[in-house]
C-alpha cells in the first residue's frame, strides 16, 4: 500500500477529524483504487468476446442499419479494451459498495463514484434521483438473485455488474 | 435475448464515447477561442495519487507556508 494510503486509510479512521476531511479521504482512496487497476490485454476473454463479429443475422442487419455499416464485425481492440478496462473498475467499485465491514464513507464515496461514472444519464437511477445512501440502503443480499438472460442467478460476489448489487 | 442484451450495451457504450468525444471537442474548440496564440504544452491532468498528495497536504497543514 503506498504512503498516500497508509495517510488517507488513517484519516479516514480517525473520529477526532473533521467529517469532511474524512469524506474527502474516502473519495481519494476510492479514486487510487480505481486508477490502480490495470489496462486488460488484447487476450482478456471479455475483450476477445466483444470482438467477436455478429453471428445473428437479423440482428447483424439491424446492426448495420443503425451504424450506417460500422462495426458489424465486432467492436476494434482499442475499443474493446476500454470497454472492459471500464468494467474491471466498475467492480472494484461495486466490491467496495458491498463491502459491508468496510466503512461507510468509503462505500458512499464508491456509490457516488457508481452514480457518476457508470450510471447512463437514462437509467431509472438517474431519472428516479437515487442517492449514494439510498444506493446503499438497496443492495441485493450475498444471497439474492438476479434475473438474466439465462433467466435466474444468484448474484456474484465480488460482483461481476450493477445487477449482482441493484435491481 | 443474449444477443439482443448486447446489442443494448454496444449502443449505450457507443452513445457514451460519442458524448465524451463531443465533449472533448468542445473543450479543445473553447481552448482555441481563448488561447489560440499559447503555445505553451497542455498540462498533464492530474493523476488520483497527485491529487491525495495535495488534498493530504492541505489537511495536515500545507507545505508551503
Amino acid at each position: 500500500m503506498s504512503s498516500e494510503m497508509n495517510a488517507l486509510t488513517a484519516l479516514l479512521a480517525d473520529e477526532t477529524k473533521a467529517v469532511a476531511d474524512r469524506r474527502n479521504a474516502a473519495i481519494h482512496l476510492v479514486c487510487l483504487r480505481v486508477e490502480a487497476v490495470p489496462e486488460p490485454s488484447a487476450h482478456d476473454p471479455e475483450v476477445l468476446e466483444l470482438r467477436k463479429p455478429w453471428t445473428d443475422p437479423a440482428l447483424a442487419q439491424e446492426w448495420t442499419e443503425i451504424t450506417k455499416g460500422r462495426s458489424v464485425n465486432g467492436w476494434t481492440s482499442k475499443d474493446a479494451i476500454a470497454e472492459v478496462h471500464k468494467r474491471h473498475r466498475l467492480r472494484v467499485l461495486l466490491g467496495i459498495v458491498v463491502d459491508q465491514p468496510g466503512h461507510s464513507l468509503m462505500r458512499l464515496a464508491a456509490a457516488d463514484a457508481v452514480l457518476t461514472d457508470h450510471i447512463p444519464s437514462k437509467h431509472s437511477f438517474k431519472i428516479n434521483g437515487r442517492t449514494s445512501p439510498w444506493l446503499l440502503d438497496n443492495i441485493r443480499p450475498a444471497d439474492g438473485f438476479k434475473w438474466t438472460d439465462q433467466g435466474k442467478q444468484p448474484v456474484c460476489r465480488p460482483p461481476m455488474d450493477l445487477q449482482d448489487v441493484w435491481e | 435475448m443474449a444477443a439482443a442484451m448486447r446489442l443494448a450495451d454496444v449502443l449505450l457504450a457507443r452513445e457514451q464515447r460519442e458524448l465524451a468525444e463531443l465533449k472533448a471537442a468542445a473543450r479543445n474548440a473553447d481552448k482555441g477561442e481563448t488561447s489560440a496564440a499559447d503555445t505553451t504544452p497542455e498540462p498533464q491532468p492530474e493523476t488520483a495519487e497527485e491529487a491525495a498528495r495535495r488534498f493530504l497536504d492541505t489537511v495536515n497543514g500545507g507545505t508551503d507556508e
